[in-house]
């Protein structure tokens, strides 16, 4: 008789670890502390213990979750009956929240578009119909419509199993687990709103464990229907992205835009995978010039993105990983404006030189002068000026890369970071000001490297003035001024006496006294 | 046991349509344990290589700024595309009037930013989300720094492999989603990779999951009974009466087990499948595009590219002289070149399904993914890449491999789910030779 009850003992004894619900009580004790310290405190700033406490929840949730479908007995793990009842109505309350919320959004929501949808297509002109007139996405919608249907289906079988008095079914403690963790979750994340995009992630958390709750209720065949829906929605996704890069059909853009973009820019799956394609090009780099001030001493240094010893070919950082990740940085620096017309029709029909080009043909000497339209005087070169020829091989248009607002706020936000880092040799000395060059390195053609040609050859770099920015990384007025402003400022053979060297222009513009490489690879001064 | 195969459903029918077929048969989970091994090994690498860049990738003043990111965060202009004929010019045009000279100049200061009118902006913002945002204190970041080197660690071993994998795909975002500039292709493949490792049992082959489940289907009823004298004692302490403690019979060791076959395994790998032929597709589509891929060019742009390619190499030098000298020579190989990477990406998707020429498709990737890491430097990236083709090995060959390794038989996969071991009868409380007795059974067994 003793052996009976000791083997039922044994199956009653178990590890107190492995019972997901002493993990889940915890985690939602502890999110409840932590949203009810964040409400009552004055202090909304984020203290260190509502950090730790929310920590402490999302963990023991993780744990739960683990220990409740990791092993075969997890979710038959059952609560004492009374605590089933009561915990069944607070998810009843839970999913009943849950689907009023949403359907009072999505009320609104379907109200807004038929709003939107009459004004559009009625006969009578009700002036500007914007897309803003909509202030949701189909995203949104989309959310809204399955939060609802699942607020409808656990407040149903929460309800149903809180009156019943019989304890949870097996197939409802495990959505039971789930639902919990989707209080804990929500209100780890409402804690958390002062972390903005945290507190997004979390609810984004929370939507997953609903609808896994969801899908754990529904019988096999359903919960195929139910799985199988969300893998052809997922993989949709990635197609769209594939698909929605330039050049790209109006209906893909439009799927792209109302309904994928927020999950795919979320989970970073926003990529179109077309590498190297339309085809490979050059690699851009961006080399700074920081001036330094100590008393009346003015030093200067230039830096390098990324750093690449040209003499052997080796990278200057740690690892390689960190030398590609410098290179995607200077990568994204690409993006420009359309280059403008050379020429523009005056109102006298008459065609002119674009100002943008004018300026830059007064700083080019007489014999480069570069674009000038056929039976247009050439216009003086500017007095004062650091003339600058322009680059004999290419078009005047691909000598002029204006950034886009993208690359421009890169290029300022690295100058700011460039303007950060201390001088090797004097390490007191302040930083005042840096220039930045967006740097193209043209890939050699077969012919040049047949001919003996070495890739770092000066020729190959086409340095473009990106501006000066001054200790707060605002370019300077003097750099707003100059003719040279996102110009290529070339490296060139045109020194007739000394053919061998290379002038770099874009030192001599930087401000260095040695500008010219002899062959011998020495620096000099002209 | 899957979380898409509850107890109850233990017996449910089996699929039976090919969709089903395809999607929920369960799967050995040997192979996305192999690919979780070897994406934990890029992971943790690009993890610790991160440890370098700290600040100056996701401090406030990072190379790009917290203030300059938190900006794209929340204002970037998101426009759809008309559902009229308008020009952007007619849409400009039939703008309001602002309702303030302030509205006004705060519209035209957002045009001046971001070169559109903000009334004709579809959504601002972008839904991204990263720690990194937040933790901007310099010994805080050192901290959460080692959180998910330790996160990144453990998931590569497979220990906590349902938690840890989660933690992983959570650190390796964070870390995208702060610093966008700073990526390239192998932090694009790893998201996708941790994302279905996440899915399926990742820890349930090859992990220190699998080791600890072997150890504790063994020692199960010894930890109970430990735990159960240390909590008698406790309730000793409030003079409340001792609970009875299962005694732990002398046992032979507990034999290796196949990994349990699951669905949400084979889910995870056709979703790696399916996507990794999309990303070929894509990228071998693409290149149609351009002109030096139909002129043979393209190869060389890549070969030749000094930031990329190792060109002071010396036989590297020399292997570009000689294809340079030799004109027929550098045509040809550029040619074929350019037709080798046209060919398998865009017949990737569809000849790696038919299995007769699918090692011809894997031999491909080889030979493509070493010429991107040796040539291109892009090793990791090589390396995650061919990482995703593992999706097409079969798991009973991974285990022959593996078992090639260890220099003993594989062992099989059943045929059905693995059945719990069933629990040794316990007698009556008091002291028991528990943990001798299983340590003399291990050592007979030995001897035999």
């Amino acid at each position: 008789m003793a052996s009976v009850s000791a083997a039922a003992a044994s199956k009653n004894v178990d590890w107190p670890l492995s019972n997901p619900w002493t993990w889940m009580l915890t985690g939602l004790t502890t999110a409840g502390l932590a949203y009810a310290w964040t409400r009552l405190a004055a202090d909304t700033v984020l203290a260190g213990g509502i950090v730790a406490l929310l920590l402490l929840s999302l963990f023991a949730v993780g744990i739960a979750l683990w220990v409740g479908f990791g092993s075969p007995a997890g979710t038959t793990r059952a609560l004492p009956p009374l605590a089933e009842t009561y915990l069944s109505g607070v998810l009843t309350l839970g999913s009943l929240w849950l689907g009023g919320i949403s359907g009072m959004r999505l009320l609104i929501e379907l109200g807004e578009f038929a709003q939107d949808f009459l004004r559009r297509y009625s006969q009578r002109d009700v002036g500007w119909t914007g897309p803003a007139e909509v202030t949701w996405t189909a995203a949104n919608f989309f959310c809204d419509l399955v939060i609802f249907a699942l607020g409808v289906l656990g407040t149903a079988v929460f309800a149903a199993a809180t009156f019943r008095h019989a304890g949870w079914t097996l197939r409802e403690r495990g959505t039971a687990l789930l639902g919990a963790a989707v209080l804990a979750i929500l209100l780890t994340a409402k804690a958390a709103d002062e972390w903005d995009t945290m507190s997004l992630f979390l609810l984004a958390a929370s939507l997953v464990a609903l609808v896994a709750a969801g899908l754990y209720w529904l019988p096999t065949k359903w919960r195929r229907v139910g799985v199988s829906g969300l893998v052809v929605l997922h993989l949709g996704g990635i197609c769209s992205a594939a698909l929605a890069a330039p050049p790209q059909p109006w209906v893909i853009n439009q799927l792209w835009s109302r309904f994928y973009r927020p999950y795919l820019e979320f989970m970073y799956l926003n990529n179109a995978y077309r590498y190297y394609s339309p085809e490979p090009g050059p690699p851009t780099l961006v080399w700074f010039r920081v001036e330094y001030g100590e008393g009346s001493m003015v030093y200067s240094h230039w830096f390098y993105l990324p750093d690449l010893d040209t003499e052997n070919g080796r990278h200057r950082h740690p690892l390689g990983l960190v030398y590609q990740r410098r290179l995607s940085l200077t990568q994204n620096t690409e993006p420009s404006e359309s280059p403008p017309k050379v020429t523009v029709r005056g109102e006298d029909g008459v065609q002119r030189i674009n100002p943008v080009y004018q300026s830059r043909v007064q700083s080019a000497p007489q014999e480069l002068m570069g674009p000038v339209p056929l039976g247009q005087p050439r216009p003086e070169p500017a007095a004062n000026r650091l003339l600058v020829p322009f680059h004999p091989e290419l078009q005047a248009e691909f000598q002029y890369q204006r950034p886009n607002f993208y690359s421009k706020d890169l290029i300022r936000s690295y100058a700011k970071h460039a303007l950060s880092l201390p001088h090797p040799e004097h390490p007191d000395a302040v930083a005042k000001s840096v220039k930045v060059y967006r740097v193209r390195h043209e890939i050699m053609q077969p012919r040049s490297y047949a001919s003996g040609m070495h890739p770092t050859d000066m020729s190959f770099y086409l340095p473009y003035y990106m501006g000066e920015f001054d200790a707060e990384g605002k370019m300077t007025r003097e750099a707003q001024n100059d003719p040279l402003l996102y110009w290529l400022v070339p490296n060139l053979r045109d020194d007739r006496q000394h053919p061998d060297n290379v002038r770099c222009y874009y030192l001599r513009h930087a401000g260095d006294r040695n500008w010219v490489l002899w062959p011998d690879k020495t620096w000099h001064s002209e | 046991m899957s979380r898409l195969q509850p107890p109850i459903d233990a017996n449910a029918t089996p699929p039976k349509t090919a969709w089903d077929r395809f999607w929920f048969s369960p799967a050995d989970p040997t192979t996305l344990g192999l690919i979780r091994l070897c994406c934990g090994i890029i992971t943790l690498y690009t993890t610790i290589a991160y440890s370098y860049d700290l600040y100056e990738l996701f401090g406030r003043d990072a190379w790009l700024d917290l203030d300059t990111r938190y900006q794209y965060v929340r204002e970037r202009p998101i426009d759809v595309p008309n559902s009229d004929w308008q020009t952007v010019e007619e849409r400009y045009g039939r703008l309001p009037a602002p309702e303030s000279p302030e509205k006004a100049k705060e519209n035209q200061d957002y045009l001046n930013k971001w070169t559109i009118d903000p009334r004709l902006v579809f959504v601002k913002g972008t839904p991204v989300w990263s720690v990194w945002f937040h933790v901007t204190d310099p010994a805080a970041m050192v901290a959460v720094q080692g959180f998910f080197l330790l996160a990144a660690f453990l998931f590569m071993i497979g220990c906590a492999t349902r938690v840890t994998s989660v933690l992983t795909w959570f650190a390796q975002l964070c870390y995208i989603h702060r610093a966008p500039t700073a990526l390239f292709g192998v932090d694009t493949m790893m998201g996708v990779v941790l994302l279905y490792c996440m899915i399926g049992p990742s820890g349930a082959a090859l992990s220190v999951d699998r080791l600890i489940a072997h150890w504790w289907r063994g020692h199960r009823l010894e930890v109970l009974a430990r735990w159960q004298r240390f909590a008698n004692g406790v309730r000793g302490l409030f003079r409340l009466p001792p609970r009875l403690v299962p005694e732990v019979p002398v046992a032979a060791p507990v034999p290796w087990e196949p990994p349990t076959p699951s669905v949400s395994a084979n889910l995870a790998i056709r979703l790696l499948q399916i996507h990794v032929c999309i990303i070929y597709g894509m990228a071998g589509l693409s290149k149609l595009q351009g002109v030096r891929w139909w002129n043979g060019e393209a190869i060389w742009y890549t070969l030749a590219n000094y930031e990329f390619a190792p060109m002071e190499l010396l036989p590297y030098k020399a292997f570009l002289r000689y294809l340079t000298l030799n004109r027929p020579m550098w045509e040809l190989f550029m040619t074929l070149g350019g037709y080798f990477t046209l060919f398998f990406e865009i017949g990737y998707p569809f000849l790696i399904w038919r299995p007769r020429v699918r090692w011809v498709l894997l031999a491909m990737a080889l030979v493509l993914h070493g010429g991107i890491g040796f040539f291109m430097g892009l090793q990791t990236f090589s390396l995650m890449m061919l990482t995703m083709n593992m999706a097409f090995l079969p798991p009973e060959l991974v285990r022959h491999w593996l078992s090639r390794l260890r220099r003993r038989p594989a062992p099989q996969a059943p045929k059905t789910p693995a059945v719990p071991p069933v629990e040794r009868t316990p007698v009556t409380t008091g002291p028991a030779p528990k943990a001798t007795a299983i340590r003399q059974g291990k050592a007979s067994a030995r001897k035999k």
